[in-house]
């Protein structure tokens, strides 16, 4: 018996030497990319985008603005700029527009008043968003209409061909610029589903997965989404004129209490950050922040970032540990090509 | 686009802040007659026109007293018990798509069309609009938007009570089953799994009740202002009960398009999550009416306009 109950010990203590060592060396791993991570913060009473190396170190805040609320990065395939969501005002009187900025904070340019849920073009020459149906600000994700390319050289903004095109959230461009997967709810005739939705046309095909909020990964052939609220999963798709094909789906992470939300990948692929957080409703907390459940953008709630390798092997590593912070909305932003010549 | 959505919203609510709401006001009900076992409904409902902000048709319901629930029913509907209620009005339809984008408010619903009932409502999106309704019309709103507690004294709009939707589908029925068992009888009334196209009809498609609500029964079901307890009946006080005070689920009446026959019916009752935890929450069988609690002031006014203005 005494044996057994050795062995047992034994081989617990392997197992969680060995888990300890894996982490480790994750952490080792993501200290040393050149990537780095952005989010929103609410800091002083302001939400913030906030830049951290890829290992949730060497934090700085990007915006510096404490009369205007930024949230929402979305990082230039390139690395080189950052478009992202500022807020104004309060409640329904908030005026939430869509900007971009150089990836080092200067040179702002407003891309589209009342709008949201920008995305970058893979050659980074667009930002796809979404204009607000009605004037009046509403938190809800189901509040848009239309959607719309802002072109950088001209500065012109186009009308997407589909004129069905109705409540979309969470954006993401297809390496092979053809395609926009989104999360619709409550529109185009369905009650909520995942969308990849035709660049130039009006091809729309569900992809069949529950849930919300989908990335696609770098090279255009995976996607990472929140199944459900506890849930992060992976897989592979494929995006072709004649449909979408979902295949080998896996759980990055799952959590029986706390809520997983905002799945990003690493401009590699290597990599997917995810923010965990508090499930249900919160209250307004501070200027800028709205009472809602905890996930939506602008909302105020315990949150912080964790990072896992996207081939789902190995532990789960926590990159912030400042809750009180809010950091959520994680994104991934490539070390610009320049940087890394120097 | 953005400017045009807008401007179209705003001439869409300029031109119901002209418009007037039709009042459907049922008279001589007093608080005893109920027609105890008998499947003949009231026929005492006049309609009157009176100035108003929106162009909603609201029916006012008469006080009275009835005998909620069913001990032939689930458990969750018994005892059968007295409830006594204040008058107050209600949507003679349910709240319409059109309704909800006339205040601003983005619709949720699959199944898009104006004159539909709005569905995939979150419990807490429904108490907003009431609030955005009561705005409109200059009433006091009932909700505090953070806390969504019910203020029962304010003058808006709110959801009904569990008892007043009862009561107001009842219309003066005391049996179970008002429409009797027959399922062609039914779909006269309700937009059910039985005769709907897999989806919501327009409101008001089908015959209304007695007291000239259309849809109490199917379509979409109605969310009440009541937290949903199975045992609520067991203590439920007699004089306008208004539910639990705490309970992570409301009240649903009336079954939907999707439901079976035995599901819509005055008695049967649901709980489900009131979307307060989760911001995709969906469900396109999920809709709602308001109601409004009238002051004796304002019922004694609108009858004397009525006693003047109502062909009998």
């Amino acid at each position: 018996m005494r044996h057994i109950l050795a062995r047992v010990v034994l081989f617990g203590g392997l197992v969680g030497a060995a888990w300890a060592t894996e982490n480790e060396s994750l952490k080792t791993e993501l200290q040393s990319s050149p990537h780095r991570i952005l989010c929103e913060a609410y800091v002083d009473n302001n939400w913030e985008l906030i830049v951290m190396n890829a290992g949730g170190t060497d934090r700085k805040n990007l915006t510096n603005t404490p009369d205007v609320h930024e949230m929402y990065p979305q990082a230039s395939p390139d690395g080189s700029k950052i478009c992202f969501l500022a807020d104004v005002g309060q409640d329904g009187d908030t005026l939430r527009s869509v900007y971009y900025m150089n990836a080092d904070g200067t040179g702002r340019v407003m891309v589209a008043e009342r709008a949201r849920q920008p995305c970058w073009s893979p050659d980074g020459t667009k930002i796809a968003f979404v204009p607000q149906e009605f004037k009046r600000f509403r938190i809800d994700d189901y509040v848009s209409k239309g959607l719309r390319i802002y072109n950088l050289k001209t500065g012109q903004t186009a009308e997407h061909p589909n004129e069905k095109i109705h409540h979309l959230y969470g954006l993401s461009w297809s390496a092979d610029g053809k395609w926009i997967v989104s999360t619709v709810h409550g529109g185009m005739g369905y009650g909520h589903a995942i969308l990849a939705i035709e660049i130039d046309g009006d091809k729309v095909f569900d992809l069949k997965i529950p849930g919300c909020r989908p990335c696609l990964s770098p090279d255009g052939k995976r996607v990472t989404w929140s199944r459900n609220d506890h849930t992060i999963c992976v897989a592979d798709v494929e995006l072709t004129s004649s449909g979408a094909k979902v295949s080998n789906v896996t759980v990055v992470h799952q959590e029986k209490k706390l809520h997983l939300y905002h799945p990003d990948f690493s401009p590699d692929g290597k990599f997917i950050s995810f923010s965990v957080g508090p499930g249900g409703r919160v209250r307004a907390s501070g200027p800028g922040t709205h009472t809602q459940v905890a996930e939506m953008v602008g909302v105020r709630g315990q949150w912080d970032l964790f990072v896992r390798r996207a081939s789902c092997e190995g532990p789960v590593v926590q990159l912030t540990h400042d809750a009180n912070l809010s950091n959520k909305e994680s994104e991934w932003i490539r070390e610009p090509v320049d940087a890394v010549s120097n | 686009m953005d400017t045009r959505a807008c401007r179209r919203g705003e001439q869409l609510m300029s031109r119901q802040l002209l418009s007037f709401v039709a009042i459907i006001l049922i008279f001589g009900l007093p608080a005893c007659q109920r027609q105890n076992g008998t499947q003949e409904p009231l026929r005492l409902a006049k309609t009157i026109e009176i100035t108003k902000k929106t162009d909603v048709e609201i029916v006012l319901i008469p006080g009275g007293d009835f005998l909620m629930g069913s001990d032939n029913g689930d458990a969750d509907e018994a005892p059968r018990h007295k409830v006594v209620l204040s008058p107050f009005a209600m949507d003679k339809f349910e709240v319409t798509q059109a309704q909800f984008t006339a205040l601003e408010m983005p619709d949720p619903s699959q199944f898009k069309s104006p004159d539909r009932p709005v569905e995939q409502i979150r419990w807490l999106n429904a108490a907003e609009f009431c609030n955005e309704r009561s705005k409109a019309e200059g009433l006091e709103p009932c909700y505090d938007e953070v806390t969504f507690e019910c203020n029962f004294d304010a003058s808006g709009y709110r959801l009904p009570t569990e008892a007043e939707w009862e009561y107001a589908a009842r219309a003066g029925v005391d049996a179970d089953r008002p429409l009797g068992n027959a399922p062609p009888k039914l779909r006269s009334y309700a937009c059910y799994a039985g005769n709907s196209k897999n989806k919501t009809d327009p409101v008001g498609q089908k015959k209304p009740n007695a007291w000239g609500l259309h849809d109490m029964l199917g379509n979409v079901a109605e969310w009440c202002q009541d937290v949903y307890s199975e045992s609520y009946y067991q203590q439920s006080p007699a004089n306008n009960p208004s539910g639990p005070t705490s309970g992570d689920k409301r009240v649903m009446r009336g079954g939907s398009w999707k439901s079976s026959e035995a599901s819509c019916s005055v008695t049967a009752r649901q709980g489900c999550v009131a979307g307060f935890t989760d911001a995709c929450f969906t469900g396109n069988t999920l809709g709602f009416r308001c109601v409004r609690r009238l002051s004796p002031d304002e019922l004694d006014r609108l009858l004397q306009v009525n006693s003047t203005n109502l062909q009998h």
